[in-house]
């Protein structure tokens, strides 16, 4: 479910006539819609982050870099940096075990698959504060878990499993894996089971086709992957704010400080803007990086 | 003129030409079958004849009546698509009666009319079966039922019978046939198989690179085809290089060979078509006309028939024989093959 | 049947997997049923008074209200966008759709918390600000991607040899919309709007800066409990959204071909 999936299909037949009225008919509205809600707030963003702020969290247009100037700090680095090491991790644990399941789901049984996409549906589906919350429970003093390590002496009594940076990683892998799975579904599932087959007749184990036959043949896919991850991971605000410290903050909770706490719009736009271009640049090179692939192959 | 016409008929896609002035008149009642192979335009052609795609130039008149301009909707030409196309949510009896429907048919009339079809392609009471529980045949049946419906003027299939194997579909063809004569309906069949063509159609049209290379009943299609490409796509054919030499000869290599006619000046190159089933071979040859002498390359007893291959003139001719006939000769066996004059077609190169 | 090494490696993962995914729900289910006050896993004593506690308050019921509604205009929304636009690209082929469905797709990519500063910021500068609607075409937006590409698989499952045959049997082009494409779509947009529903009635960000301190939903109602301190009430919040968002899910599977609407197209058997 993902841009991706959104293509065109080509019917045989000719257009009817006329279509053109047709189509503003059925287009003008959502358009508007669209131009609204998505590129007009696109453009004010850019717009804010080169305005001039004022005091009491207000702003007026102008045309300066004053904000810009701030991301070259060492802080916004730190931060940005911190931000890519947690997303890159994530991407590598999440990829790693959402593969292979989702590898396994897609050769179940129609009622066994069903019920697996149901769980992962479901549980994607869960707002990230109840997820959050439970994670609390979950690693807090009097929860079970730091209960049995600090029985067997893993653990100072009292002590709590979290904010740290394994919590705050548990936590967004869980949040992620459903996605990852759902994602490497589709292109899973249309894997032709003969070229496996055709391969255990040359003499390949089942281990050795999937890293030499499956693997390669996703290799697209699993970039896409990883990206989706990283792309999540930068927006993510409550995992790190709840399960965290602040030197493990991501740039979603700088931006949201400098939105709803400084009142300072115009740096809160800039962080913004930084990170989806950061995050267009990375789209672009996972672009390049499979079609080069792709090409060699 | 009673019936349907094609006059011109075109349709480019960029520079390429789907269909490229195809003209024809089909009397009313006729079962015409536009063969070729795919790609050649049979398609285009049958697709535009029902309205669902615009031609690019040219004009189809119903009756005298020019209808190019019309809508398919409003054409409202039966037609059998080659995915059948049946709705998937509505039963065998919705599906037949959908036309019905549309027009407003009062429910008690319609309900006969479903009955009545279902009678015409034998599946009496299967009203309330699902779609999905139907086999390949019943689900081809009700494809014909529906578009039968309307009583349309024309009645168009599109490689209807191209999923079933091999004795569903001779069954479905047969049926069709007696259905098409019953009532009498101007049938127009796309197909790419020409034993499908040669079963059903009064008149078989053969299309090829968006034209149409000829057109006549099916025994004349096969026995003189007009050019190299019918006499190359209609049945296996020997297609040898020759020279004319006059207006009853040509030669081919060294041999000069006795020909019904040729076409074409002396000394142009032309091509000689002749069927395997016409191809006489003997062991010494009989000193006769239109002999050519050679070995044998290949040897295939199919049971009911000897196919052969004999190498003459750096060219494999290809014959067949009945078992009663064949010379019991093996593989590199000198042979001769005689070439029957009436047998001999000379076609433009 | 004996088990290979193979299989039983196969089956451990999937039930570490499972169990892994499972964890945080069974906490939060059985916290719920807690008696004591104290936050701790495992319960120590069964109790339905926090279900009544949550029932009976009026704070909690009108986030909960408020939730539904959100929830619901929105994926109206966002579904009564998706349709023309996908439609337009199935039909008629329409770049003009394809772009629009191109930008939808591309805002379901960007991350959530720049959406909500977009948003945050274009409800600001309008003016109108801290309203339920403001929610409600925010979600819409955001979430606008689903139906778009739930919406294109619905279409392209129908053949456009149905429609033509509807043509041949004289349909007009709202004939056969309403004969052929609208009973083949209905499960899809179903799909469709339950998606939304369920990741708009679960989201926290956007919703609490474009007007979290005048709209309390369920999400912000949470969080904001969890930030005062524990208050076992929210809990069940917290479990009416598992049941919510588990049946919702189960019940689409029930009404059309899940592995389909997720991308499927091999065919698969019983």
């Amino acid at each position: 479910m993902t841009a991706a999936d959104i293509g065109l299909t080509a019917p045989t037949g000719d257009l009817p006539a006329k279509p053109r009225w047709i189509l503003a008919g059925l287009l003008t509205g959502p358009a508007l819609y669209i131009l609204i809600m998505a590129i007009v707030p696109a453009f004010l963003m850019v717009q804010l982050s080169l305005a001039h702020r004022e005091v009491g969290g207000l702003w007026s247009p102008g045309l300066e870099l004053t904000q810009y100037r701030q991301l070259a700090t060492p802080l916004f680095a730190r931060i940005m940096g911190f931000s890519l090491l947690l997303a890159l991790t994530g991407a590598a644990i999440c990829v790693s075990l959402a593969f292979p399941a989702a590898y396994f789901i897609t050769r179940m049984r129609r009622r066994a698959q069903v019920t697996w996409l149901v769980f992962l549906l479901g549980s994607l589906s869960l707002s990230e504060v109840l997820i959050v919350f439970a994670f609390q429970v979950l690693l807090s003093t009097s929860g079970t878990l730091a209960g049995a390590l600090s029985a067997v002496g893993l653990l100072a009594p009292g002590a709590s499993l979290y904010p740290n940076f394994p919590a705050v990683l548990t936590c967004l892998v869980y949040l992620l894996l459903p996605y990852v799975i759902l994602f490497f579904y589709p292109a899973l599932s249309q894997l032709d089971p003969e070229v496996e087959q055709a391969a255990a007749t040359m003499g390949a184990s089942r281990i050795s086709t999937f890293v030499s036959v499956v693997l390669p043949m996703m290799r697209g896919q699993i970039l896409t992957g990883v990206l989706l991850v990283v792309i999540f991971t930068f927006g993510a605000y409550l995992t790190p704010l709840v399960l965290g410290r602040p030197p493990q903050w991501t740039i979603a909770i700088h931006i949201n400080n400098a939105a709803m706490g400084a009142g300072n719009l115009p740096l809160a736009a800039a962080y913004a803007v930084a990170v989806v271009t950061f995050m267009a640049a990375l789209l672009l090179l996972t672009r390049l990086l499979s079609r080069r692939r792709g090409a060699e192959a | 003129m009673f019936g349907l016409e094609l006059r011109d008929l075109t349709k480019a896609y960029g520079d390429h030409l789907a269909a490229d002035h195809v003209s024809l008149s089909i009397p009313h009642g006729e079962f015409v079958c536009f063969l070729g192979p795919s790609g050649c335009g049979k398609t285009t052609v049958l697709r535009m004849i029902a309205g669902l795609e615009t031609p690019t130039s040219g004009a189809i008149l119903l009756n005298g009546k020019d209808i190019s301009g019309q809508p398919a909707n409003s054409r409202q030409f039966g037609m059998v698509f080659q995915s059948l196309a049946l709705f998937p949510h509505l039963n065998v009896g919705e599906n037949i009666a959908f036309a019905l429907r549309l027009r407003g048919v009062d429910p008690r009339r319609r309900k006969e009319r479903v009955a009545e079809l279902l009678e015409l392609v034998r599946l009496p009471g299967l009203q309330a079966r699902a779609i999905s529980q139907l086999s390949g045949g019943q689900r081809q049946r009700v494809a014909i039922a529906r578009a039968l419906a309307q009583e349309p003027p024309v009645f168009l299939l599109d490689e209807p019978f191209s999923a079933l194997d091999a004795k569903l579909r001779e069954e479905m063809q047969n049926e069709l046939r007696a259905l098409q004569q019953r009532l009498k309906i101007t049938t127009i069949l796309v197909t790419h198989d020409q034993r499908e063509a040669m079963t059903l159609a009064d008149t078989i049209v053969v299309m090829g690179e968006g034209q149409i290379q000829q057109h006549g009943p099916p025994v004349s299609i096969y026995k003189r085809p007009a050019n190299r490409f019918v006499a190359d796509f209609i049945g296996a054919s020997n297609l040898l290089p020759v020279q004319i030499l006059d207006g009853q000869t040509v030669t081919y290599g060294a041999t000069a060979l006795r020909v019904g006619a040729t076409c074409g000046v002396g000394g142009a190159p032309a091509t000689l078509a002749i069927r395997p089933e016409d191809v006489v071979i003997t062991r010494a040859g009989g000193g006769g006309c239109n002999e050519v002498a050679g070995i044998i390359s290949q040897v295939r007893d199919m049971g009911a028939y000897v196919e052969f291959r004999v190498a003459c003139e750096g060219l494999d001719i290809l014959g067949v024989a009945a078992p009663r006939d064949w010379i019991g000769a093996g593989l590199g066996e000198h042979a001769h093959v005689r070439l029957p004059v009436d047998s001999c077609q000379v076609l433009a190169k | 049947m004996s088990l290979s090494p193979g299989v039983i490696l196969r089956r451990g993962f999937l039930g570490l997997l499972a169990l892994f995914l499972a964890a945080p729900l069974i906490v939060v289910l059985s916290v719920s049923f807690n008696a004591t006050r104290r936050m701790s896993f495992p319960p120590t004593e069964f109790s339905l008074r926090w279900y009544g506690a949550f029932f009976g308050d009026h704070a909690w019921m009108a986030s909960l209200e408020r939730s539904l509604t959100i929830a619901g205009l929105a994926a109206l929304v966002s579904v009564l966008v998706a349709l023309p636009i996908t439609y337009a690209i199935w039909r008629y082929q329409a770049k003009a759709a394809a772009v629009l469905a191109g930008i939808g797709g591309a805002l379901f990519l960007i991350p959530g918390v720049v959406a909500a500063l977009m948003l945050s910021a274009f409800w600001g500068v309008t003016g109108h600000v801290g309203r339920l609607e403001n929610v409600v075409l925010s979600h819409a937006i955001v979430l606008l991607g689903i139906p778009l590409s739930l919406l294109m698989v619905g279409f392209r499952t129908i053949d456009q040899a149905q429609v033509e045959a509807a043509y041949t049997m004289g349909a007009r082009d709202s004939d056969a919309f309403r004969m052929v494409v609208r009973p083949a779509m209905t499960p899809y947009i179903l799909c469709a709007f339950v998606f939304v529903f369920v990741l708009s009635i679960n989201e926290y960000l956007i919703a609490y800066m474009v007007a979290g301190f005048t709209v309390q939903t369920l999400p912000i109602k949470i969080f904001a409990n969890m930030r005062q301190g524990y208050e076992p009430t929210m809990c069940v919040a917290a479990v009416i959204f598992m049941v919510m968002g588990f049946s919702a899910f189960a019940l689409m599977s029930k009404v059309a071909d899940l592995p389909r609407l997720m991308g499927r197209t091999r065919p698969l058997e019983d």
